[in-house]
C-alpha cells in the first residue's frame, strides 16, 4: 500500500467512484451524519459525483471505488483512478467480490442481457470481476454495504500515518461481545461464524441472521460449517446464500465447484 | 435453555427465574453509590447488566448460564489504556466502585484465579484497580445444565473468595409477589428467607443495610453434588498429558468440526487474552490506545508483522487453548483454568465438549 | 456510600504507559533497515536506565501501535539507545518516517537477554541471520567493551545480499577483540566475499566447544541448520542461546500472544538456551 505520510501537513484529496453498483456504499459517505460534517472540515472530498455538481481530477491520496466495472468505460476510469491515486480501497463487497452483479457468473450472459435488457441486446456489457482482477487494490472495505467505522478508520489511520485496522476474524466475536442470541444455535442459518466483522453485527443484533455480505473470514472451515448450517436450511438455499454478495471470493469456489457437481 | 411455566416444585428450581422485592430494592439503593452488576434478562438472554438499566432482577435460583462472564467487570471487553493528545499521555483510571451481584460458585473460584494470574509476576493495573476496589457477591447456584466443576476443582470456595454470599440454601424459592411480570413470568413464588454471608469487612459493612440476616462465614461454600459417579480429574497429572499430546490425531480431529469463531474463550470466565489498537481522531495528534479482547483461536493471534504464523494450523490452536487450561494454568497457579461452567461448549456452534476432550487426552496418552 | 474500609494496597504500576524518547539520528543500514538512536526525554529515566543484552522494548508512536523491538546498544552504553529497525508492518513503517528530533515511546526493557555474566571468561561465538544481528550486536558490543572479561569473540554474519549486511563499519572494531565472517546468499559479480550459507561459515572457523557459548538470532529457517552443525561441533545445548521472535502485545506475560508450549517468549525469553527448549517442537519454527 502506498505509503501516506502524514508529515507533509496536507490536508488529504480524497475521491469517492461510482462504478457500477446500486450506490449504497458511498451513500454510506453521507450517512456519517456528525462524522460527515467534521471529514470535510478535516479532509478534500473532491471527487464524489453523488453529492458534489463539480468533480476534481487526481492526484488522489485515497480513492474509494464502489461498484464493478461493468462496461468498458468504467475499465477506463478504473484504470484512470488508479494511476492516479496513492491508496486505493475497494468500497463493498461488489468492488471486493463482484457482489449482486457477480450472480450473472451463474447464468448466461446472453440469456440475461435477453431477460433484464430486453431490446438493449447490443449492450456493450462485461463479465463482472472485483476491480482486484484489472488493478492493484490496497484495502478492502467489505461488506454491502460498507461499514462506516471502517470508513472512518480508513481515513482517520490514513491521516496519521497508521494501516487501517479493519477486522479480518469472524462475526462471532463481536456478537459475543454483544451478548445477542446465538441464532445458529437457535436453528437459523446465521454464516457469522465464517463471515468478517466489522459492520458492528447489524443483521444479528436484531435478530437476522448474518447473511455474509462481508465475505469470508480467512482460512473459513465452510466444510463444517455447511454440516452445521444445513440444519437450519437446505443445502441449494445454503448455496445461494453464499452466492448473494461475495461470490467471486476464492475461498467459497471449491464450495461451488462441488455444488456444480451435484446439479 | 428450557423454561418452566409454572408450580414451584423441586424440578422447576433446576429452570425458573427466582425475584425477591426486598433484594431488588437493596440492589436499587447500593446502585446509588456503586455500579452494581447483576444477571438479569435481555433479548432471551441472560446478561450481567448494570442495576438502574434494567428492572428485571432476576436471578437468584436461575440457572441459566450468562452470555458472558461476570469478568467482564474487571476485564471489560474493550477499554481505554490511555489517551493522547499533542505528544502527552493522559492515563485511563480504571472505575473502583463495581459490585458484582449473582456469581455461581465456579464463577468464585475463576474470579479468584483469574485474579491470581492478573496479580502474580507483573501485576496487571487496569484489571486489578477494578478487582481490588470491586465487590463479589455470591449466589447459591442449582448447577447449570452442562457443567463440570467437580470435575476441575472447581465447585468448592473459601471465605476469602466472596466479599457476600447469598445462602439461598432451604429456600424453595422467594416470595416475588409482583416480580413474576419483570421476567417475563418466569419468576417462581415461594416463602422463605435467604441469608447473607459475608466473606469480608468490605462485604459486612455492605451487608449492614441488606434486607437479609447476615452471618459471618466459617467454612468452604461448596457447590450442589454432581450426578453420581462424575469425579475430579487428575488435574495434576493433565499437564503432562496435554504435553504429550501435541501433535496426535484428536486435536486434528477437532479441528475438522472447530469454525475457528471463538466464541469459546470470549463466553470463557478464565480466558483473558487480548490485543491493542491505537486510535485517532480526524485530528491525529488526538487518540488513544485500547486493549481488546482477543481469542487464540483466530488465525491472526500468533501471526507477526511480514506475515509469518507461529500458530498456523486450527488443530495447533485448539491445543494452546486446551493447554492454557489444563497445562500452564495448573502448572503456574495450581489450578486448571477451566472453571466448568460448561459455557463454551454450551455456545460452540460445532458441539466441542471440553469434557470429551479430556476425555480424550486421557485417553490417547494413557501409559504413554 | 463507597466502601473504604478495603484496605488499600501499595500502589499498582502500570505497565501500560509508555515513557516518551527523543530520535537523536536515523541510518539507513540497509534497504528497509533503519538504525535509530534515542534518548529518553526524562531526565532521571536517560540516566538510570538499564538492561540486559537480548532484552526488548515494546516501542509505540501514539495513534500508530506498539510492537517489540529488541535493544541493539550495549548496556555499557549510557544515557542512549539504539534501535535497529526493519520496515514490516504498521508500527515500523511508520517508524521509518521518523526524523531526529522526533518522539517514539518505549517502555520495558523485557525479558530474558543473554546471560553474558555466567558467559565471563568464555569463548564467544555469535550467529545472526539478517536483522538478528540486532539483538547480538548489543552483546557483541559489550563484550568488546568489556575484552578483559572473555576469550575470544567470533561473529558469523549471513545475509540476503551484501546491501543487507549490517553494522558493516563496526566489523573493524569488532575483528580487534576476535574474528568476523560474513556470508550472503546471492551477489552481484564484484563481490569478492563469500556466497551461501551460514552454515559455511560455522565449516570455516571450524569452532572448538570448549569453554565456548554461542549466542544466535536469526530466522527460524536458519535454526535447524545452524543447531544441526553445532550439534555435530560438539556443543552442549546448555551452551547455545537463542533469540525468539513472536507477537507479543503486553511484554509482561499478560496477553498470551507469544506463549510457546509452557513459557511467555516475553517473560522466560526472548532469550532461551536451547536446553530450556528441547522437547518443544513449535519453539524453533
Amino acid at each position: 500500500m502506498g505509503n501516506l505520510s502524514p508529515a507533509s501537513g496536507e490536508r488529504l484529496r480524497i475521491g469517492i467512484f461510482s462504478l457500477t453498483s446500486d450506490a449504497g456504499c458511498q451513500l454510506e459517505f453521507l450517512n456519517l451524519a456528525d462524522d460527515l460534517l467534521a471529514l470535510v472540515r478535516a479532509v478534500d472530498i473532491v471527487h464524489f459525483p453523488m453529492a458534489r455538481t463539480f468533480n476534481q481530477n487526481g492526484p488522489f491520496d485515497i480513492a474509494f471505488v464502489d461498484g464493478v466495472p461493468a462496461r468498458p468505460d468504467e475499465l477506463d476510469l478504473l484504470q484512470e483512478v488508479r494511476r492516479s491515486t496513492k491508496v486505493l480501497a475497494a468500497l463493498g463487497s461488489c468492488s471486493s467480490f463482484g457482489g449482486v452483479p457477480a450472480a450473472q457468473h451463474f447464468h448466461d450472459l446472453g440469456d440475461l442481457k435477453k431477460y433484464v435488457y430486453r431490446g438493449m441486446e447490443d449492450l456493450d456489457t462485461l463479465e463482472v470481476f472485483p476491480i482486484s482482477r484489472y488493478v492493484r487494490v490496497d484495502l478492502q472495505l467489505r461488506g454491502c454495504p460498507a461499514s462506516k467505522w471502517e470508513i472512518m478508520e480508513t481515513v482517520t489511520a490514513l491521516i496519521a500515518g497508521r494501516l487501517p485496522q479493519l477486522k479480518a476474524y469472524p462475526q462471532c466475536v463481536d456478537c459475543k461481545i454483544l451478548e445477542n442470541r446465538c441464532l445458529l444455535l437457535e436453528g437459523l442459518p446465521c454464516l457469522g461464524p465464517i463471515t468478517r466483522a466489522g459492520c458492528g453485527v447489524v443483521c444479528p443484533s436484531v435478530g437476522v441472521p448474518c447473511d455474509g455480505c462481508r465475505g469470508p473470514t480467512e482460512e473459513p472451515n465452510l466444510t463444517s460449517a455447511i454440516e452445521i448450517l444445513t440444519r437450519g436450511t437446505t443445502y441449494p438455499d445454503l448455496i445461494r446464500k453464499f452466492q448473494k454478495f461475495c461470490s467471486l471470493a476464492p475461498e467459497y469456489q471449491e464450495m461451488f465447484d462441488r455444488w456444480r457437481g451435484l446439479v | 435453555m428450557d423454561e418452566t411455566e409454572s408450580g414451584t416444585s423441586a424440578s422447576d428450581l433446576a429452570s425458573g427465574y427466582y425475584a425477591h422485592p426486598d433484594l431488588g430494592r437493596w440492589l436499587l439503593e447500593l446502585a446509588a453509590d456503586y455500579r452494581v452488576l447483576v444477571p438479569a434478562e435481555k433479548g432471551g438472554n441472560r446478561i450481567f447488566q448494570e442495576v438502574g438499566t434494567t428492572d428485571a432482577l432476576c436471578f437468584g435460583l436461575a440457572q441459566d448460564r450468562t452470555v458472558l462472564p461476570a469478568k467482564k467487570a474487571f476485564l471489560p471487553p474493550e477499554e481505554v489504556l490511555f489517551e493522547f493528545s499533542a505528544g502527552r499521555i493522559l492515563p485511563a483510571m480504571p472505575l473502583d466502585d463495581t459490585i458484582v451481584f449473582g456469581l455461581h460458585v465456579c464463577e468464585l473460584s475463576a474470579d479468584r484465579l483469574l485474579t491470581a494470574n492478573m496479580t502474580h509476576d507483573r501485576p496487571d493495573f487496569h484489571y486489578l484497580v477494578r478487582r481490588n476496589g470491586g465487590i463479589i457477591a455470591g449466589v447459591s447456584c442449582r448447577r447449570t445444565p452442562g457443567c463440570f466443576c467437580e470435575k476441575t476443582g472447581h465447585d468448592q470456595i473459601v471465605p476469602g473468595d466472596f466479599d457476600l454470599f447469598l445462602d439461598l440454601d432451604g429456600c424453595s424459592g422467594w416470595d416475588s409477589a409482583g416480580t413474576g411480570e419483570q421476567c417475563g413470568g418466569k419468576a417462581k413464588t415461594s416463602v422463605a428467607q435467604p441469608r447473607l454471608i459475608a466473606g469480608s469487612a468490605a462485604g459486612r459493612n455492605l451487608a449492614a443495610s441488606a434486607p437479609f440476616p447476615l452471618e459471618n462465614a466459617t467454612g468452604a461454600i461448596r457447590a450442589p453434588e454432581a450426578s453420581a459417579g462424575s469425579k475430579t480429574w487428575p488435574l495434576d497429572e493433565l499437564p503432562a498429558r496435554i504435553r504429550d499430546s501435541f501433535g496426535a490425531a484428536i486435536w486434528d480431529d477437532l479441528a475438522v468440526r472447530c469454525l475457528g469463531c471463538g466464541n469459546c474463550t470470549i463466553v470463557c470466565p478464565l480466558c483473558y487474552c487480548f490485543y491493542t489498537r491505537d486510535e485517532t481522531g480526524l485530528a491525529p495528534e488526538t487518540g488513544r490506545r485500547l486493549r481488546l479482547w482477543d481469542s487464540c483461536q483466530l488465525l491472526a493471534f500468533a501471526r507477526v508483522a511480514g506475515g509469518h504464523n507461529f500458530r498456523e494450523s486450527r488443530s495447533e490452536r485448539i491445543w494452546y487453548r486446551f493447554s492454557h487450561k489444563f497445562m500452564r494454568m495448573q502448572e503456574t497457579l495450581g489450578h486448571a483454568g477451566c472453571s466448568g461452567c460448561g459455557a463454551c461448549f454450551h455456545f460452540c456452534p460445532a458441539d466441542i465438549d471440553p469434557q470429551q476432550v479430556i476425555a480424550d487426552v486421557l485417553g490417547v496418552t494413557d501409559g504413554a | 456510600m463507597p466502601d473504604k474500609t478495603r484496605q488499600k494496597e501499595a500502589p499498582l504500576r502500570n505497565e501500560y504507559l509508555p515513557d516518551q524518547a527523543l530520535v537523536l539520528e536515523v541510518r539507513e543500514l540497509a534497504p528497509g533497515i533503519r538504525h535509530f538512536l534515542l534518548e529518553f526525554v526524562d531526565p532521571v529515566l536517560r540516566e538510570n536506565f538499564s538492561f540486559c543484552s537480548g532484552q526488548f522494548l515494546q516501542v509505540s508512536l501514539l495513534g500508530i501501535g506498539e510492537s517489540p523491538i529488541s535493544i541493539c546498544s550495549p548496556p555499557t552504553q549510557k544515557g542512549s539507545l539504539e534501535l535497529c529497525v526493519r520496515e514490516a508492518g504498521n508500527l515500523t513503517q511508520a517508524l521509518h518516517r521518523l526524523q531526529p528530533g522526533d518522539s517514539l515511546w518505549v517502555r520495558g526493557p523485557y525479558g530474558q537477554g543473554f546471560p553474558l555474566v555466567e558467559m565471563a571468561g568464555q569463548d564467544l561465538i555469535f550467529i545472526a541471520g539478517g536483522i538478528g544481528l540486532a539483538p547480538l550486536r548489543s552483546a557483541i558490543d559489550c563484550a568488546v567493551c568489556l575484552n578483559d572479561e572473555f576469550g575470544e569473540l567470533t561473529v558469523l554474519h549471513g545475509a540476503r545480499s551484501p546491501d543487507f549486511l549490517l553494522f558493516t563499519d563496526e566489523y573493524e572494531t569488532w575483528r580487534q577483540s576476535g574474528r568476523v565472517e560474513t556470508i550472503v546468499d546471492e551477489a552481484p559479480p564484484d563481490w569478492r566475499g563469500q556466497i551461501g550459507v551460514i552454515t559455511a561459515l560455522l565449516d570455516l572457523v571450524n569452532p572448538a566447544p570448549e569453554n565456548t557459548s554461542v549466542l544466535i538470532c536469526g530466522p527460524p529457517v536458519m535454526f535447524s541448520f545452524v543447531l544441526g552443525r553445532l550439534k555435530e561441533l560438539g556443543f552442549d545445548d546448555s551452551r547455545i542461546f537463542i533469540s525468539l521472535e513472536r507477537h507479543m502485545r503486553c511484554g509482561v506475560g499478560k496477553c498470551e500472544h507469544c506463549v510457546v508450549e509452557s513459557f511467555y517468549t516475553c517473560r522466560q525469553g526472548p532469550v532461551l538456551s536451547i536446553e530450556q527448549i528441547r522437547g518443544i517442537s513449535s519453539a524453533l519454527r
